[in-house]
């Protein structure tokens, strides 16, 4: 019997792993030692002791609430920032929506504002209470305006930004690459990658069929980028899943050329030693900006405001820019890069915007969904 | 004794070792046509490797084992005109009652017609016939017992091996069992091979019996000779009480303990050479006077206390040499009664006085 | 006795907490409706209607059960010799043999997948030796992103699933039924077939019925081996979940989903019920 033993321990031990592996995902406190850093805010005359004791319950991505900053602001203000990370869009609004965390400060692309605010999960920001939105960079701010200012309110403060441009492997493609059409190019059969996303295939494709809002399109025009995607199909590798995934399927050249998840994925590749580069098509990319938005439920609406205040400044954007090569959002934080860091970034190029799509909040996320099943179900 | 033309199931020869271990030392066991012939000894002394033997589940290390005069060492379980019937009876679980005695004939592609009369005729011989449709999980150990044995009958086998079938049962039904299976052998004419650790199971039962002990063979022969006229120390112990004080041979029938008790025996003379032997005298051949002239051996003991069965009492005795003696006192011997420490003759004829080696051959 | 209810009294709370509690959530959300990104608190069945008049929710369907049954048969015809063998000549070997077996449990889910991936792949170790042998001129990009590697991915992880139940069923054969088998004239596969197969069947139904369900359920595996075609029932539940905030569409496709397997267990279960036969 004892084999009957050894199997029943096994079976308990294989349960719980594949439980804890089902709800895997970073739920972490940001406590624990943290590198004391140089910049701390300093408001003059502020009164350091009125937040003290005080917790913000944040959501975020990875990446925006590291030590080096979050753990000065901890120390000034006496309170702690604890932090839930999301590993994607669908999670961090599932996490969002299903109200068992009532969420302080939530970072999301400026394209789900508008849900957010029409599921009233999120509350107006008090724009006079924040002293560094002025240092933003203007171009970005105001095409991140439209979308989260609503009824002459604004919803959201924008926090980084990246493009979604295509990424292409020069050892494998020698000639220039210029347009999406790549993309659906028969040379290249078996060796495209593309993002498995609903959404964001639909507005790539509608940049691609030269559709003037590729967020708002007509049931017409829907049917056409479905009829584009079916075209590209046979010719695609495997339709991506996620930022690790992509970045294997470039990394083990199954893909030469692809829809990028932004140029983090891009520098991380050629941190590999991959000969990839970023390509923004003529047809335009998409970009997006994530923002800071105060929950609907925050327990102390004030501090949460002090603390997009914080995260905005240039010192902040500053450390954000070399830590994580994402794109900062505030233009005084140029004159602290160097020069190769602000090209990463693309701080030092004002026109990149122009050629850049908002991820903004499609007609319907339900049609493109379905579109996208029924592309992938198709024979 | 059996001669070569008339055995079912002979062993030459055979051994069979695992790893290191010598299960079966050099056997030589020859069974007759239609015998009831047991093997019996204590757990380890061979006597299931032997069996399994005889049914193929096992092979001999060095020797052969014949069946019906050809070697056997080659030819496979099933087709061996051999049937068992397991300790645990092993009926087939998922079958009814009929569809396991079914078993045998529908393997043996036995034309359906055929096989509903005989599986019938087979249960009735047992006294299960009234069970058909029964799971064996429905039935008590006795009346798996009767399927396991009318599973295995039914083919009609020349041999059937039994191993220790009645072992799980109660002592009732244990009884009552061993009528069946004596009543059975005689009207199915088919061998038995009966493999039992209880030595008055194989007594009661059996036309000869095998006694082994650590894989050796100790002693073939009928009840009565295993009885009256064991071979060994081993034999006399095991089946049935006795009483053994070690010495050695000083005449043909002369026995002298080391302890200087003198006896005299029945003859022993081919036991002349060995540097000892045992003198057995069975509890129920002593007694405490003399009783007649025959009773010319006296051994001096003294009391040490008395167990009392119901039909009969042991006493038991301390003599010179420090062996325990049991004596079996019947009820009709009138009461007498010892103290303990009480020094007391012990007499028995020199006819009860058997000499046993030391050894098995 | 106190002990007892104690147990009793714990096993209720879980599953209340952990069963009840949330399939009585998700039936309820099944009714439900969404508009505007807000659930409409009304009873309608108009998410069961859209699985039966959508033909993308049913040819789904019958393309995972498709799957799950190609996985489920391979996976019992892998693990049934392979259990065979480990308890008949594992000797005392059996329990390393048994922990070997189950060895792909050991290691996470992802990495699994992931590990699949790069030795199914172009430059994987199945093409590296079939080019190096000189069997293929060039890598074969035709091992990855299909059916095929899906099926493959998922036997990984089903076969040590099937073979648990499989071995326990034919470890718990007293071994002299096969010898009393052989002793009564059936030659090795007749035994085979008419005692040791028919009394492990049970385990071969619950082994069967874990990869079917671990096959019909897992939709990280097709979305990242399965290719453009990777789609599987269980993406268009998830999917539902995500962006698209269908929540009751999601629940009632994973209703269906849920009383089909519970279908099918219900159908199974005389089969697969191991304890009632050796039950003295």
């Amino acid at each position: 019997m004892r084999l009957k033993n050894v199997l029943i321990l096994l079976m308990s031990i294989v349960i719980l792993v594949g439980l804890s592996g089902c709800g895997g995902n970073a739920s972490s406190e940001n406590t624990g030692a943290g590198k004391a850093s140089p910049t701390a805010p300093s408001n003059g005359g502020e009164d350091l002791a009125k937040f003290k004791g005080e917790t913000i319950n944040v959501l975020s991505w990875e990446g925006y609430q590291e030590d080096e900053w979050v753990k000065p602001f901890e120390q000034k203000y006496g309170v702690t920032v604890k932090v839930t990370y999301a590993g994607s869009v669908d999670e961090m609004f599932a996490k969002a929506a299903s109200g068992s965390v009532k969420y302080d400060l939530i970072f999301m692309d400026g394209g789900s504002v508008n849900r957010y605010h029409k599921m009233n999960l999120i509350q107006p920001i008090d724009l006079t209470k924040l002293t560094n939105t002025k240092q933003l960079i203007e171009n970005m701010k105001s095409l991140n305006d439209k979308h989260v200012v609503k009824d002459g309110e604004t919803y959201a403060v924008p926090f980084a930004w990246g493009s979604l441009p295509m990424m292409v492997n020069t050892d494998k493609i020698k000639e220039p690459i210029d347009s999406w059409n790549a993309l659906w190019d028969s040379k290249y059969n078996g060796k495209i990658v593309t993002l498995d996303d609903a959404a964001n295939q639909t507005a790539m494709t509608a940049l691609l069929l030269g559709f003037e809002d590729p967020y708002n399109l007509t049931d017409e025009q829907l049917d056409q980028v479905k009829k584009k995607l079916l075209e590209q199909k046979p010719l695609v590798r495997t339709y991506y899943s996620g930022f690790e995934d992509g970045k294997n399927l470039m990394a083990s050249d199954e893909g030469w050329i692809g829809f990028s998840m932004g140029p983090t994925m891009i520098t991380d590749l050629q941190k590999e030693g991959k000969n990839i580069v970023e390509v923004i098509p003529k047809e335009g990319a998409l970009v997006w900006i994530d923002n800071a938005v105060i929950g609907k439920d925050a327990k102390d609406p004030e501090l949460v405001h002090v603390y997009i205040d914080y995260l905005i400044s240039s010192e902040v954007q500053a450390q954000l820019i070399k830590k994580t090569s994402y794109g900062g959002v505030n233009a005084d934080s140029a004159s602290m890069l160097t020069a190769e860091e602000k090209k990463v970034s693309h701080m030092d190029d004002p026109n990149y915007f122009n050629n850049l799509v908002y991820v903004a909040f499609p007609e319907s996320f339900e049609k493109r969904v379905k579109l996208w099943n029924e592309i992938k179900a198709a024979q | 004794m059996i001669n070569q033309e008339q055995a079912v199931v002979e062993l030459r020869q055979v051994s069979k070792r695992f790893g290191n271990y010598e299960a079966i030392k050099n056997l030589n066991l020859s069974i007759g046509k239609g015998e009831f012939f047991s093997i019996v000894g204590p757990s380890g002394c061979g006597k299931t490797t032997t069996l399994k033997m005889i049914a193929g589940f096992d092979h001999a290390t060095e020797g052969s084992v014949y069946l019906s005069g050809t070697s056997a060492n080659h030819i496979p379980p099933y087709k061996r005109n051999v049937n068992t019937v397991f300790q645990n009876y092993a009926l087939f679980p998922h079958m009814t009652v009929y569809d396991n005695v079914a078993y045998p004939l529908k393997i043996r592609k036995v034309p359906k017609n055929e096989i509903r009369p005989r599986v019938i005729e087979s249960l009735k011989m047992v006294s299960m016939d009234r069970f058909l449709d029964r799971s064996p999980n429905q039935l008590s150990g006795g009346q798996k017992q009767r399927v396991a044995l009318a599973r295995a009958l039914i083919s009609k086998p020349e041999i059937l091996l039994l191993d220790e079938p009645l072992s799980a049962l109660d002592f009732h039904l244990r009884q009552e069992m061993q009528r069946v299976l004596k009543h059975l052998q005689r009207e199915v004419d088919i061998t038995f091979v009966y493999i039992t650790h209880d030595q008055g199971e194989a007594l009661s039962l059996s036309d000869r019996i095998a006694v082994m002990e650590n894989g050796v063979l100790h002693q073939v022969g009928s009840p009565e000779e295993i009885y009256e006229t064991p071979r060994t120390k081993f034999v006399a112990g095991f089946i049935g009480k006795t009483n053994l004080i070690k010495g050695k041979m000083e005449g043909p029938s002369n026995f002298v303990s080391d302890a200087g008790f003198q006896a005299m025996t029945n003859d022993a003379s081919g036991l002349l050479g060995e540097p000892h032997v045992y003198i057995s005298v069975r509890p129920e051949k002593l007694r405490a006077s003399k009783e007649d002239d025959r009773y010319v051996n006296r051994l001096s003991a003294v009391f040490v206390e008395e167990t009392y069965y119901g039909s009969d009492k042991e006493l038991t005795f301390r003599e010179a040499g420090g062996t325990h003696i049991l004596m079996k006192q019947q009820q009709d011997d009138g009461n007498m009664r010892f103290s303990a420490g009480e020094s007391v003759d012990l007499f028995f004829r020199p006819e009860d006085a058997i000499i046993v080696k030391e050894w098995g051959s | 006795m106190y002990g007892k209810n104690l147990m009793l009294i714990i096993i209720s709370i879980w599953v209340l907490l952990f069963i009840v509690l949330p399939v009585s959530a998700m039936l309820l959300f099944s009714f439900w409706s969404v508009e505007n990104f807000q659930v409409i608190h009304s009873f309608n069945i108009q998410n069961y209607a859209k699985f039966f008049h959508d033909p993308i929710y049913l040819s789904l369907f019958g393309k995972t059960i498709k799957l799950a049954l190609i996985v489920a048969v391979l996976s019992a015809l892998i693990s049934y010799p392979l259990a065979l063998f480990v308890n008949h000549r594992g000797g005392t070997y059996k329990t390393i043999l048994f922990l070997g077996v189950l060895a792909p449990l050991w290691v996470g889910y992802l990495v699994r997948i992931y590990s699949w991936r790069s030795i199914l792949g172009e430059s994987g170790f199945i093409n590296s030796l079939l080019v190096l042998t000189g069997i293929l001129k060039q890598p074969s990009s035709s091992l990855l992103f299909n059916s095929f590697a899906v099926v493959i991915t998922m036997l990984c992880i089903s076969i040590p699933f099937t073979f648990i139940p499989i071995y326990s069923a034919i470890e718990k054969i007293p071994g002299n039924l096969a010898q009393a088998a052989a002793d009564l004239g059936a030659n090795g596969s007749r035994a085979f077939w008419t005692v040791t197969f028919p009394l492990s069947l049970p385990g071969v139904v619950t082994g069967f019925m874990f990869a079917f369900i671990t096959s019909f359920g897992d939709y990280m595996t097709p979305s990242l081996v399965g290719g453009t075609s990777g789609i599987m029932y269980g993406n268009i539940i998830q999917t539902q979940f995500g962006n698209s905030y269908n929540w009751p569409l999601g629940a009632a496709l994973s209703m269906i989903m849920l009383l089909f397997i519970l279908a099918l267990i219900a159908a199974t279960r005389k089969i697969g019920n191991v304890q009632a036969i050796f039950e003295e």
